[in-house]
């Protein structure tokens, strides 16, 4: 391999003089000046005519046919669209990309994935306040799925299910209400900020069937029809279940956090001290009480 | 880097300052057994550096660490900088960026013109609209008049602030570095205690190394001995900052950049983590004010 | 002159007392400001906390916290996911093409024009760039009709060309171990 470009450019620096305030400069044309235009037509519009989008755009409004009556606005009124905007949004992952990220080890497939794993690679965004509610696991890939993993996520189809479920691992789709998601989506910030874990909200009226069913996968099922699902799948999509009783990684799979709890392992109103590396946890019993319930 | 970084250039191109115009063309092994070769210190040990997130097929540079307790030089050994920090392509455009911006985020400009209506006076029409034969006009405050308002004309105060994208931010020290480095203007101390408080000393050393005039010397913390503090405190070119004041602007104002070893290790451990950083949402988004 | 000499001295008593109440009160703070500023003080804290530094809890925290830095490629030999990482031995090849710091190819699509622009982009082009042009437009050039049209640019180490090639130049390059 030849010298680079940065190792000429160097090269040729150290017989150029010194490089200071006085001889630098921008590219070239990097920065446009706008100018004032002279003459007769120097203040007029250039022909765009005056405002909107004949001005300020090359091209139609959306739907415009040229003078037509639109198409979207030929038929009467439908609320397809009602209330889109309260309604609960679920940014997308597909199960390649999760597949990528567990083989340039930004996640750990030998610890349970959750919502906290994934925004801790860097590479996926969730913006509570924009009334997103965390992962949609899509089926991208879904042939593919060779990971066996332990995944967490807000929402998951039917195949995307099996696929995992397939490939040896379990899935379990799981509700976070906005406080938790804002502790979830950068834990050190939330950390710092020196206030205790909040615990996690049982879901809205809306959502409570979803994250119940034991065909979704839902944290508020029973385990024992959730068992009874898996084999069912197995047998609509025919493929043979895996046995994770036997696995070895048996403790990993059926790890779960509790219906109340955020982060793994840390329970709801413990405060996590980052300075000191020590964890205060409440000792009155309403405070307990009140975590607990 | 092509040339042997061993010499890394330091002895010829002092002789090359000299003789610029004279001999741009002198290769370097007709040079550098001129001079005498300095023994190393024995009694300090430089240890060598520990380089993260090598790239491959780009070899470290290398660069003499010096003393600053005799106003003669003396080497105390070599240690490796890291390549995508101290050898990366040069560019000027985007240290032109970094050092007008560094001018600009902090300018206000109190220029200020008045309108026609802020100007006293002008209430009243000067004259009848029609019989006098003469133009018509309103007001004797009218930017056409010798002291009317002004149109458009600046208004106080106007700050100038903008920000820089981020990494045009890290790229821009990690371009000016590779500069300092590869013009010779880059020397590694193993730390700053000096024997004197003396203002002639600190002017001596200066001379006796072929630096400056002016010298930037970087130290890794703020508090910084005394003895370097009183000697540079008079001289208006030599200056002392911590790491975290590192600047492109400041960096092109000196002719010579001095850092410390440990300032060394420091630099080179920020910007690497800012081009390696796991998550860049945070630091590519869009600016805001007052952002938490 | 005895008015004077009191003038004097008032003035100076008066001068001592205000240094003495600004240095007590306002000794000047590196980076001080609003959001720094330390909290109330008479903040009672009613709820017993009890503070444990056990490192099985500790253990937990750590899992969750985010990595600083890109984590490093793991060593594997089954890669499901079109990812390859970066063969070994480039040292003698007339040119290379680093990786991201995402351990990814450096290849991308740019649309311009309300899509009717695309430009594909190679960056971190090291060594001999017009050669790489020269093996790429033998490779791409049969995929179009019209001529492929190439951009250059040396010190920058990218080359810009019309049209959507990137899943092509990825394949080409993996194919070749970069």
């Amino acid at each position: 391999m030849g010298s680079s470009a940065a190792d000429k450019a160097l090269n040729l620096l150290r017989y150029l003089p010194r490089v200071c305030l006085a001889n630098i400069r921008d590219n070239p044309g990097a920065v446009k000046k706008s100018r004032r235009g002279r003459g007769q037509h120097g203040g007029d519009y250039h022909g765009d005519g005056n405002k909107g989008s004949g001005q300020r755009q090359n091209f139609m409004r959306l739907g415009y046919e040229t003078g037509n009556n639109p198409f979207y606005l030929r038929f009467p009124w439908e609320p397809y669209y009602k209330g889109h905007h309260l309604r609960r949004q679920y940014p997308p992952l597909s199960l390649e990309q999760l597949q990528l990220f567990v083989e340039t080890n930004r996640v750990d497939a030998s610890k349970p994935i959750d919502l906290v794993s994934i925004m801790n690679t860097g590479l996926y965004q969730i913006f509570p306040d924009k009334h997103q509610f965390g992962v949609h696991l899509t089926d991208e890939g879904a042939d593919l799925f060779k990971c066996k993993v332990n995944i967490e996520v807000q929402w998951a189809s039917e195949l995307v299910i099996a696929s995992v479920e397939k490939a040896g691992g379990t899935i379990t789709t799981a509700y976070y209400d906005q406080h938790s998601l804002q502790a979830m989506i950068n834990t050190k910030k939330f950390f710092e900020r020196g206030i205790p874990i909040p615990r996690r909200m049982m879901p809205p009226p809306d959502a409570i069937e979803y994250y119940s069913d034991p065909c979704k996968r839902g944290y508020l099922a029973d385990p024992e029809e959730i068992s009874k699902e898996r084999l069912v799948l197995s047998q609509k999509y025919g493929y043979v279940l895996p046995n994770i009783e036997k696995d070895k990684d048996y403790t990993l799979l059926t790890e779960r956090k509790d219906p109340r709890q955020i982060f793994h392992g840390l329970h709801p109103g413990w405060v996590v001290n980052l300075k000191d590396k020590t964890i205060l946890k409440p000792q009155n019993e309403d405070l307990k009480e009140y975590y607990a319930s | 880097m092509s040339i042997s970084p061993i010499f890394s250039s330091k002895m010829f191109h002092r002789f090359i300052c000299h003789f610029r115009q004279a001999l741009p063309t002198r290769t370097l092994s007709s040079t550098a057994p001129e001079t005498s070769p300095v023994e190393p210190n024995k009694n300090v040990i430089i240890e060598p550096r520990q380089l993260k997130f090598l790239p491959k097929y780009k070899e470290p540079c290398q660069v003499w660490v010096e003393n600053l307790d005799t106003i003669d030089e003396n080497k105390l050994g070599i240690i490796e900088l890291h390549p995508d920090i101290f050898a990366v392509n040069p560019r000027i455009d985007i240290i032109q960026q970094n050092a007008k911006w560094q001018k600009l985020y902090r300018y206000v400009s109190y220029a200020h013109t008045k309108s026609r209506f802020e100007v006293r006076g002008g209430g009243k029409k000067p004259w009848p609209q029609k019989g006098l034969g003469r133009a018509r006009h309103g007001s004797i405050r009218s930017p056409l008049f010798k002291g009317g308002g002004v149109i458009h004309g600046p208004k106080s105060p106007n700050p100038h602030f903008y920000m820089l994208p981020y990494y045009v931010r890290v790229n821009g020290l990690t371009s000016m570095l590779s500069i300092k480095l590869a013009q010779d203007d880059l020397h590694v101390v193993n730390d700053i205690e000096i024997p004197s408080d003396e203002p002639q000393y600190i002017k001596e050393l200066i001379k006796s190394r072929n630096w400056g005039p002016s010298v930037l010397i970087i130290d890794e913390v703020d508090m910084m001995p005394r003895n370097i503090t009183a000697a540079t405190d008079e001289i208006q070119h030599v200056n002392l900052m911590p790491v975290y004041g590192l600047n492109v602007y400041s960096m092109l104002k000196h002719d010579t950049l001095v850092l410390t070893r440990a300032a060394v290790d420091l630099i080179e451990d920020k910007l690497l983590t800012a081009l390696h950083r796991n998550s860049t949402f945070s630091y590519t988004k869009k600016f805001v004010l007052n952002q938490v | 002159m005895s008015t004077m000499s009191l003038l004097a001295k008032t003035s100076k008593v008066l001068l001592e007392t205000c240094y003495k109440n600004i240095s007590t009160k306002y000794t000047p703070l590196r980076f001080h400001g609003f959001f720094n500023s330390p909290f109330l003080e008479d903040v009672q804290i009613k709820a017993r906390y009890e503070v444990t530094k056990s490192p099985e809890d500790w253990k937990y925290v750590e899992r969750i916290l985010p990595p600083l830095t890109v984590p490093e490629l793991p060593q594997r030999e089954v890669f499901i996911s079109d990812f390859k990482p970066q063969g070994e031995n480039h040292k003698h090849k007339p040119y290379y093409i680093a990786r991201t710091r995402n351990h990814m190819i450096p290849v991308y699509l740019k649309i311009k024009q309300r899509g009717v622009k695309k430009l594909s982009y190679i960056r971190k082009i090291q060594g001999d760039i017009w050669l790489l042009q020269k093996e790429l437009e033998k490779f791409l050039q049969p995929m179009s009709k019209a001529p492929l049209r190439m951009q250059v640019n040396e010190f920058a180490g990218t080359i810009i060309m019309n049209g959507d090639y990137v899943n092509a130049i990825k394949h080409w390059l993996k194919e070749n171990d970069y």
